[in-house]
């Protein structure tokens, strides 16, 4: 196939393969929201046409060789964020081929890290149609590796023939930089953990994720360990203990009360300011089981007419 | 199924407002000197924004949800249109429900039955969904005067403008006053309740008796006489029995005796938990009434039943002392406390009038 029929080739075939980025994007943020995982970022492209065909001429691939047609991209924060997100993925499509670009770095190496799967859209993928047997590249890192993968890109050092060597020491050096500022974001954020009591830790952790899967909304993490440190005043020792239950428990048996509550307020502007906090969920759970300790409670602390807005969408008016 | 679902009642948290329509009711003057007067009515439902329902649905809930709201049936006979209006809405026979006629209708009977003391306001009717079915609101409302602030500039300096409003209906602090809410159960019967809270010269129950059985052809499911008394068997059980402290019970007591004697019209089962029972029971409290089946949260008050046990009150001892009196004077004459060795003493103080035999 000479270039020029590549080119048409791709022309043709690209519309096609935007369906499957939009796709493969769509079923990626869905999954990922339902698993409670919060990514920075999930993009997808189909390959631009120069691109296509430079890479068919420099690294001399035929056609039918370029996997990363269409691609997609899933950044995240922290290192131990990497192997749920894989997961999602390989659940997604059982049809992949990973590869963890980290092992092929010898140790005293660094470089370019991620992972990268090409996956293949089948019959099981909730995407098929048309979009069946169409390959996908997605690439899963850290924000710190993308910032690596993105400056190092820009640099364009790899299309120097010969790099000097004290040059080469700084890239080598800057690249171990970003790999020791990932995994240092990773510690802290570990010992910081440490530092939280457990049944906070527990129960914060747990309504993240379940309002994350509700909503797929950004909140203020920070009030959001104030509010539960504060509403955890109001459970006996012994619920105390087992918070994370009762939080699991109470979203199980009110789930689809919750979908609705959020979907309803989620259009408008007018709304209560902590409908959209995870705490909310703690605050709906008060409402049902001990509602004038609640009240009393809340009103030391927060404005009473948030709470009083909260009550009425959750249906339960305050006495 | 939900607990709610079982017993039929409704979760607000579902109340989704599909449309509504809105009638101007003036006052209705019957003296003859008097200038004739007549609703203006709209033609076809009020625009709505998700804003504007989230709203209404807000202020509906905040009644009708509150645990103040009637449980009602459609009274029989009655001389309202809005029972069998209510039923060709929430029972359509065909594709077209009428329901701009309705509304049409309930405004012109409203007017109709209006005395001219009545203030002229505003009817509402308001078709929402569901968790499943829909429900059918009449609301009454008053219209309210304000000011707005607007910034603006007067020779070149910054100042506020300010807009007297004549045409407010509803803030986002104040209340529905006046709400029927219709829905059917699961057995397509139609489910009434109905939140009535008037500031005004009359008797509560006079007042009452206007906007749900004149206007709404309604009257009040349960028997008054039969609910207050099963309030006060409960309320009573669960003082003994949940609250140790002699004195705080003595207390509660009292305060159920007053209630009773008051003269508010009705009583509301998480009103009295939270003016007259210590916080660590006020749960408990109202838990333990939804356990012995008196599943409203409100009802009208009527002592019939119980006149003879709410005169009085009797503080019973386990060595076979009692002290008896009305609840005034209890409050004032007799201490209870904690003596030693687990006991409680009771101090009484008043001239003592005779001591004799009794059997």
């Amino acid at each position: 196939m000479t270039v020029r029929d590549a080119r048409e080739q791709w022309l043709k075939e690209r519309p096609q393969y935007e369906r499957l980025c939009k796709a493969v994007e769509k079923i990626i943020k869905a999954e990922l929201r339902l698993a409670g995982i919060v990514a920075i970022e999930v993009v997808s492209r189909p390959k631009d046409p120069d691109s296509l065909l430079r890479k068919i001429i420099r690294l001399s691939k035929t056609y039918d060789e370029v996997t990363d047609k269409a691609a997609a991209r899933v950044v995240v924060q922290f290192r131990d964020e990497l192997g749920p997100v894989c997961e999602v993925v390989e659940n997604i499509f059982p049809d992949f081929k990973k590869d963890d670009k980290t092992e092929e770095l010898k140790d005293y190496e660094s470089g370019y890290q991620a992972i990268h799967y090409d996956v293949v859209v089948s019959e099981g993928n909730k995407i098929g149609g048309d979009l069946e047997g169409l390959k996908c590249e997605i690439q899963v890192r850290t924000l710190c590796q993308d910032l690596w993968a993105v400056m190092s890109h820009s640099l364009s050092y790899k299309a120097v023939l010969t790099v000097p060597p004290d040059l080469k020491r700084q890239i080598n050096l800057l690249s171990a930089a970003m790999e020791i500022a990932d995994r240092t974001f990773l510690g802290i954020q570990t010992s910081i953990g440490e530092l939280v009591p457990a049944t906070v830790l527990s129960a914060v952790t747990s309504l993240e994720r379940h309002f994350y899967r509700l909503t797929g909304r950004q909140f203020d993490l920070g009030l959001t360990h104030e509010s539960v440190v504060y509403l955890l005043e109001l459970y006996e020792p012994p619920e105390l203990a087992t918070v994370g239950k009762t939080i699991e428990d109470f979203v199980a048996a009110n789930s689809d009360k919750l979908s609705h509550v959020f979907d309803k307020y989620s259009a408008t502007e007018n709304r209560p300011f902590f409908l959209f906090q995870p705490e909310v969920i703690l605050v709906f759970d008060r409402l049902v089981k001990d509602n004038f300790r609640l009240a009393e409670h809340w009103n030391a602390k927060y404005p009473p007419e948030e709470l009083e807005d909260l009550a009425i969408a959750w249906g339960t008016p305050l006495p | 199924m939900s607990p709610l679902l079982k017993t039929m009642k409704v979760d607000f948290a579902y109340l989704g407002i599909d449309r509504l329509i809105i009638h101007e009711i003036p006052k209705h003057f019957r003296a003859k000197d008097k200038p004739k007067s007549q609703p203006l009515l709209s033609e076809i439902e009020s625009p709505l924004d998700q804003d504007l329902k989230n709203f209404f649905a807000g202020k509906i809930t905040g009644s009708i949800g509150s645990g103040e709201a009637f449980e009602v049936v459609f009274d029989e006979p009655t001389k309202s249109p809005v029972p069998a209006l209510i039923e060709k809405l929430l029972l359509p026979q065909s594709n077209d429900d009428g329901f701009v006629d309705a509304s049409k209708q309930i405004a012109l009977h409203l007017h109709e039955c209006q005395t001219g003391s009545s203030p002229g306001g505003l009817v509402t009717l308001v078709d929402s969904s569901l968790q499943q079915g829909k429900g059918i609101s009449i609301l009454k409302i008053e219209k309210e005067e304000g000011a707005r602030l607007r910034q603006a500039e007067h020779d070149g300096r910054k100042t506020f403008d300010i807009d007297y409003l004549r045409d407010l209906f509803l803030t986002k602090r104040t209340k529905l006053f006046k709400v029927g809410f219709f829905h059917l159960t699961g057995k397509k019967k139609i489910r009434g309740l109905v939140f009535d809270k008037q500031t005004g010269y009359q008797s509560e129950i006079e007042v009452a008796n206007f906007f749900l059985s004149t206007f709404l052809g309604c009257r009040l499911k349960q028997d008054p006489r039969i609910s207050t008394k099963a309030f006060f068997n409960a309320a009573q059980d669960f003082i003994n029995s949940n609250i140790d402290d002699a004195g705080k019970k003595a207390e509660a007591i009292t305060h159920l005796l007053s209630e009773l004697s008051s003269n508010r019209a009705n009583i509301t089962v998480n009103g009295f938990a939270k003016e007259y029972l210590q916080k660590n029971v006020q749960k408990a409290f109202v838990d333990h009434m939804k356990a012995v089946g008196i599943a409203e949260d409100t009802f009208r008050k009527d002592t019939e039943l119980i006149a003879n046990q709410t005169r009085k009150m009797a503080i019973e001892f386990q060595n076979e002392i009692s002290i008896v009196g009305t609840p005034e004077a209890m409050k004032d004459n007799v201490e209870l406390k904690k003596a030693a060795h687990g006991q409680d003493q009771a101090t009484v103080t008043g001239k003592l009038k005779h001591v004799r035999s009794k059997k």
